[in-house]
């Protein structure tokens, strides 16, 4: 074995340093920076408007048909919501008359500060609620969001209200209903079952992980198989197979391309911290903080990170190895997508099952399916990183899985060291799975 | 110190691609492997090199395994290889790491082979204001006989014991397939062995003592080449007369090879009849103006063996 791998060492360090050195490499990773500069800053540019917190709507017209608005009681309810304004009711008129004109105009030209509430049944039978207000005021679509949402709650009260129901009945009527299973244990004991589903934002952040756990899978098997085609056509390797073995030279392509891929990844992740932290200077919390749940944060301790990491790490070896066996069974660059069909199928299916998984957990909480997917080798390297941030994997799930991954990983690189010894010199048209398996 | 090749046989599938090859080099000296397209040369050659496995035989060098990662061997392929986009002297400098020859040195040997072959200008182009590199320095700017130049040079970084050359000078024009021709000569004095596979006759016949001819993977001639010549005796006759002598060769029952304007290519039964023939020309006072016996040639013996049975 120690012969077998001698040499790894300059194969790595060579193909490193040539791929960062190499224009590709250069001109894709500029943009990318680029990219993850710009991000954190047009993204807070773009929802500047949506953190406005400012109450600005100083004056309220309500137009109420229904007759169960309370200027008063409203103007008392956006108190305690932080608006300090001055509830108006004004006297019923259709849309599109004269006064309603009028007022538009006001709202529009002199009165860009105040809004216009109405309350009028709907075809049908439920109440609408509409609120207008300038578009070229200082009322942003959140203000008026978070306005409207209070006015909403006010009225629902006031429904009750006019109707005679007190506040302790309101709170009976309104109070939500929970459906709990309880389970007899084997002595006799009542179980509670407990609700394991993740939440919204749980879900999209495990989607969001996988994502770009696959394309930097994606990014590295690519990398690997075309360095190897590369060298197999331009014919380089017949003369490296006189100073070393195949497995050196595999596996010396394999860790280089991924310490490129991941160097890549971690620049990245440098800049966009750099720019989260210098765009969101001057205020509460940056844009990261704001995007990212408290809850989620809170999961990211060191020990959390090293097993994502371990994890993510083998996950990309192990996708890079089968990318490597696609490589090997080519000879000609035009052929690298025929070959790389077995990676991105393989990738593909794990990619689907991981979030397969996160939406069985979203719905159904755990379940035999999300299990299935964490252990499994193909999806695993995906969910699974995101399962331990959310608290999803228990200990024993990702050292099982750890294992299971591993082992397929040292039986894969066997294979694909057979066969590219195998193959290494081989000049014809692509080789099939069926044949690789009957190779000696 | 020397290598033996024992019985290598190579099959895929059914095909017999080398049949029971086996040589020896016990002295240094270049070892021919000659055949038609397709006749298992340099799949023997990669056999021998370790790259390809093969299903029965060994090799062997100075008496144990040959295994060409430990071995200080030279190899020049036969389909030419360079990383298309990467810098010559940075591809150069990895060749020789490979070969555990260290950085100081390896750029010593650089420079002198670059020198001697005539691509400084390529590997180490000079500076130019405004611009990284004034002359190309990647393999994919070079031409054909440049490239084969610099694979050259890494065949001979390690100042290699073993160098295995696959047609090492097919492509090339006349002024560098001498500047390759004295190479070859120079490793041969300092007692190098080598190994040759070529198209070209002459180039065999000028370097190398021993031959295997290879068809189908078959072994149809082995042996060292002066006595295989001795072998057939020197039954080619060229003659060139004033004055047709087609006469004397139907006298003599000679058949006529080859003919041009002035020259006649004979082939004889042997020694003894050329001397009849020559002696009667003389005696019809024929002007003679070239007269040479000699044993067949090695492009005539090659033909002779594979001529007709070749693939395609």
């Amino acid at each position: 074995m120690k012969s077998k791998l001698t040499g790894w060492k300059d194969v790595f360090r060579f193909t490193l340093v040539q791929t960062l050195k190499s224009k590709a490499f250069i001109v894709s990773f500029i943009i990318l920076v680029v990219l993850a500069l710009a991000a954190s800053p047009v993204m807070s540019l773009i929802s500047k408007d949506e953190e406005n917190d400012d109450y600005t709507i100083k004056k309220l017209y309500v137009l109420d048909e229904t007759g169960i608005f309370d200027a008063r009681a409203a103007q008392a309810a956006l108190a305690q919501a932080g608006w300090s304004t001055a509830v108006e009711p004004v006297a019923a008129f259709a849309e599109g008359s004269a006064e309603y004109d009028s007022l538009a105009g006001r709202l529009q030209d002199s009165e860009k500060d105040a809004a216009l509430f109405t309350v009028r049944y709907a075809a049908g039978g439920p109440i609408a609620l509409y609120l207008e207000y300038s578009g070229e005021g200082d009322i942003t679509k959140k203000e008026a969001g978070a306005f409207t949402q209070a006015l909403g709650e006010y009225f629902e009260g006031a429904r009750f209200t006019a109707q005679g129901i007190t506040a302790s009945q309101q709170e009976l009527l309104s109070a939500e209903v929970v459906t709990n299973i309880l389970h007899a244990g084997m002595e006799g004991n009542i179980e509670e079952k407990e609700d394991t589903s993740i939440s919204d934002f749980e879900y999209w952040f495990l989607y969001a992980l996988l994502f770009i756990i696959m394309m930097i899978c994606m990014m590295t098997g690519s990398q690997v198989a075309t360095a190897i085609i590369t060298e197999k056509s331009s014919k380089v390797v017949e003369y490296l197979l006189t100073s070393v073995r195949p497995l050196a030279i595999i596996v010396g392509k394999v860790l280089a391309m991924l310490c490129v891929v991941l160097t890549e990844a971690a620049g990245l992740i440098v800049v966009f911290a750099v720019s989260n932290q210098l765009s969101g200077q001057g205020q509460e919390e940056n844009m990261l903080a704001k995007l990212v749940s408290p809850e989620v944060l809170g999961a990211l301790n060191p020990l959390n990170i090293v097993i994502c990491l371990v994890f993510v790490g083998l996950g990309l070896v192990f996708y890079a190895t089968l990318a490597g066996l696609a490589g090997a069974t080519v000879s000609r660059m035009e052929e690298a997508g025929e070959g790389l069909v077995l990676f991105t199928v393989s990738m593909l299916v794990g990619v689907y099952i991981g979030i397969g998984a996160a939406g069985s957990l979203l719905g159904t909480g755990d379940n035999a399916f999300a299990l299935f997917a964490m252990l499994f080798p193909l999806s695993s390297p995906f969910l699974m990183p995101g399962a331990i941030l959310i608290g999803k994997a228990e200990l024993w799930i990702i050292l099982v899985a750890f294992v299971i991954l591993l082992v397929l990983l040292i039986l894969l690189f066997a294979f694909v060291a057979r066969v590219y010894e195998a193959l290494i010199v081989y000049n014809g048209s692509r080789v099939g799975i069926r044949q690789l398996f009957k190779m000696k | 110190m020397s290598l033996t090749v024992n019985e290598l046989t190579k099959k895929y599938g059914e095909k017999v691609v080398v049949d029971h090859l086996s040589f020896e080099m016990k002295e240094p000296g270049v070892y021919a492997l000659l055949g038609t397209n397709g006749a298992g040369k340099t799949t023997s050659i990669r056999i021998i090199l370790g790259m390809l496995a093969c299903d029965e035989g060994t090799v062997s060098w100075k008496g144990k395994p040959l295994e060409p990662v430990s071995a200080n061997i030279g190899y020049l392929a036969e389909e030419r290889g360079l990383y298309p986009k990467y810098s010559l002297l940075d591809q150069l400098l990895y060749f020789a790491k490979l070969k555990k020859v260290g950085k100081k040195e390896a750029m010593e040997r650089i420079h002198y082979w670059a020198g001697r072959l005539e691509v400084e200008e390529y590997i180490f182009p000079p500076a130019v204001k405004g611009r990284k590199n004034s002359k190309a320095n990647r393999a994919d700017q070079l031409s054909k006989g440049n490239q084969q130049k610099i694979q050259l040079m890494a065949a001979l970084l390690s100042d290699p014991e073993l160098l295995v050359l696959d047609e090492p000078l097919s492509g090339l024009d006349p002024v560098n397939t001498d500047l390759f021709k004295n190479i070859i000569r120079e490793e041969i004095v300092k007692k190098k062995y080598l190994i040759m596979s070529s198209h070209q006759m002459p180039v065999i016949e000028e370097f190398c003592s021993d031959i295997t001819i290879l068809n189908r993977g078959k072994t149809v001639l082995t042996g060292n080449l002066n006595q295989i010549k001795k072998s057939y005796g020197r039954v080619n006759l060229f003659v060139k007369c004033e004055g047709d002598i087609e006469r004397y060769i139907g006298q003599f029952g000679l058949t006529i090879a080859n003919r041009t304007l002035e020259e006649y290519h004979l082939k004889v039964q042997d020694e003894s009849q050329a001397m009849a023939f020559l002696g009667r020309l003389v005696q019809d006072n024929v002007t003679v103006i070239h007269f040479e016996l000699r044993e067949p040639s090695l492009h005539e013996i090659f033909v002779e063996k594979v001529g007709g049975t070749h693939e395609e």
